[in-house]
């Protein structure tokens, strides 16, 4: 296969009206999220700062109240708050393997029905209902509310942690994957 | 990533990126019979030749690598270091679940030996969750994308390692199929447009950077 320099561009002369132009896959609603996923990073960086100068003065961790602002803005203050109460419920989990120190986060829902927890990378899955309609469907949500909590605790560093075996931590994974969340 | 690391020749000079702001999912999209297992094999050898202890998990299924047209020669491909093409692993999966397990189970192999990259040649033939219903094909989509950004990450810095997938072009909307699901995990997106007479370029979408490359060749792989 040879290639060279292309002379010419191969694109329409109205992009935004083309649909055949693959550029509009990232629209608007896509950069929001990817702005709104930074400055949620930014925040969480930031009390992960107070977090760590807390720790190193044996104080208290505390969230402040700018803090819990800045999170109830971009995850919106109801959210927020079913967040914080999977957190203080002890039902984040962390699992890592022993051997290669893989990590993943386990997170029990707050359902009446006792189920598996829902598999969470914090920063961009959830096996839950509510991160696929949501957060993927509907492009609604920056992350579900176990997320959050994990994200939280993570920050925190007041998750359970459990460390597994490297093949049962494969194995917890791949269930988690294929269960049905619907 | 410059679409040049797809289309060049392996035997042409290469040429230093700078300034290039590395981006380390990238989709590749285009209509059937463009050349996007060749474009993929083309990256893996090129890139197990620039870093010596990469290594590439090659994902795709077996059927469909039997039926590639692959337009590179033998010389194309052992020149210089014949014994990197060692470090690139193909895997075969028949469906989306035996993607992910791929995945799940990647840090069960020593650290030294895990993939470095990893491709996935044409996710959306391997993803046979859902059939026609969209919102089952979505969630299929949706994890195991999750399960390849997650696994391309080193247990221990963190950082992230390289993804790249290839997909047909969707033929009623154009462009990548479930476009807003990839969005969520793949920043960049490289599209291959028929310029006419076997002759393609393939096209970076964030700037529109582009190669030209040629589906014509005198000379295949035996």
């Amino acid at each position: 296969m040879g290639a060279a320099p292309a002379r010419r561009r191969a694109t329409s002369t109205s992009e935004a009206e083309d649909d055949s132009n693959p550029k509009r896959w990232r629209d608007a609603s896509n950069d929001a999220r990817h702005r709104g996923a930074a400055i949620a990073e930014a925040a969480f960086d930031a009390l992960a700062r107070r977090a760590r100068v807390a720790r190193d003065a044996n104080r208290a961790i505390d969230v402040p109240d700018d803090a819990l602002e800045a999170l109830a803005w971009l995850y919106g203050a109801k959210h927020l708050q079913k967040a914080l109460e999977v957190m203080q419920a002890g039902r984040v989990r962390r699992v890592v393997a022993e051997r290669s120190g893989r990590s993943m986060y386990a997170v029990h829902g707050s359902g009446a029905h006792e189920r598996a927890p829902y598999l969470c990378f914090p920063a961009h899955f959830c096996s839950c209902r509510s991160f696929f309609w949501e957060c993927v469907n509907r492009g609604e949500a920056l992350a579900c509310k176990h997320q959050l909590a994990a994200k939280l605790a993570s920050v925190l560093r007041c998750a359970k942690t459990t460390t597994v075996d490297d093949v049962l931590l494969g194995n917890m994974m791949m269930k988690s994957f294929e269960d049905d969340p619907m | 990533m410059h679409p040049r690391a797809f289309a060049e020749p392996l035997d042409a000079a290469t040429r230093a990126e700078t300034s290039e702001r590395a981006q380390t999912r990238v989709v590749l999209v285009g209509p059937p019979e463009c050349g996007k297992t060749t474009l993929l094999l083309r990256f893996c050898v090129r890139y197990v030749r620039e870093n010596p202890d990469g290594r590439v998990l090659y994902i795709a299924s077996e059927r469909a690598m039997d039926r590639a047209r692959v337009h590179a020669t033998r010389d194309e491909l052992l020149k210089d270091d014949p014994r990197a093409l060692d470090r690139i692993g193909i895997k075969y999966a028949e469906d989306d679940q035996d993607v992910r397990a791929l995945c799940c189970f990647r840090h069960a192999a020593p650290a030294n030996a895990q993939p470095t990259a990893y491709v996935v040649d044409d996710l959306g033939s391997l993803i046979k969750c859902g059939g026609k219903d969209r919102v089952k094909r979505e969630i299929a989509y949706a994890k195991t994308l999750a399960a390849l950004h997650e696994s391309a990450r080193d247990d221990e810095s963190g950082e992230e390692r390289l993804v790249v997938v290839s997909e047909r072009r969707d033929e009623e909307l154009g462009g990548v199929p479930m476009g807003y699901v990839y969005a969520r995990w793949f920043g960049e997106v490289m599209q291959a447009c028929e310029v006419g007479n076997g002759e393609w370029d393939l096209v970076r979408q964030s700037d529109m950077a582009s190669v030209r490359y040629s589906t014509r060749s005198s000379a295949r792989t035996e």
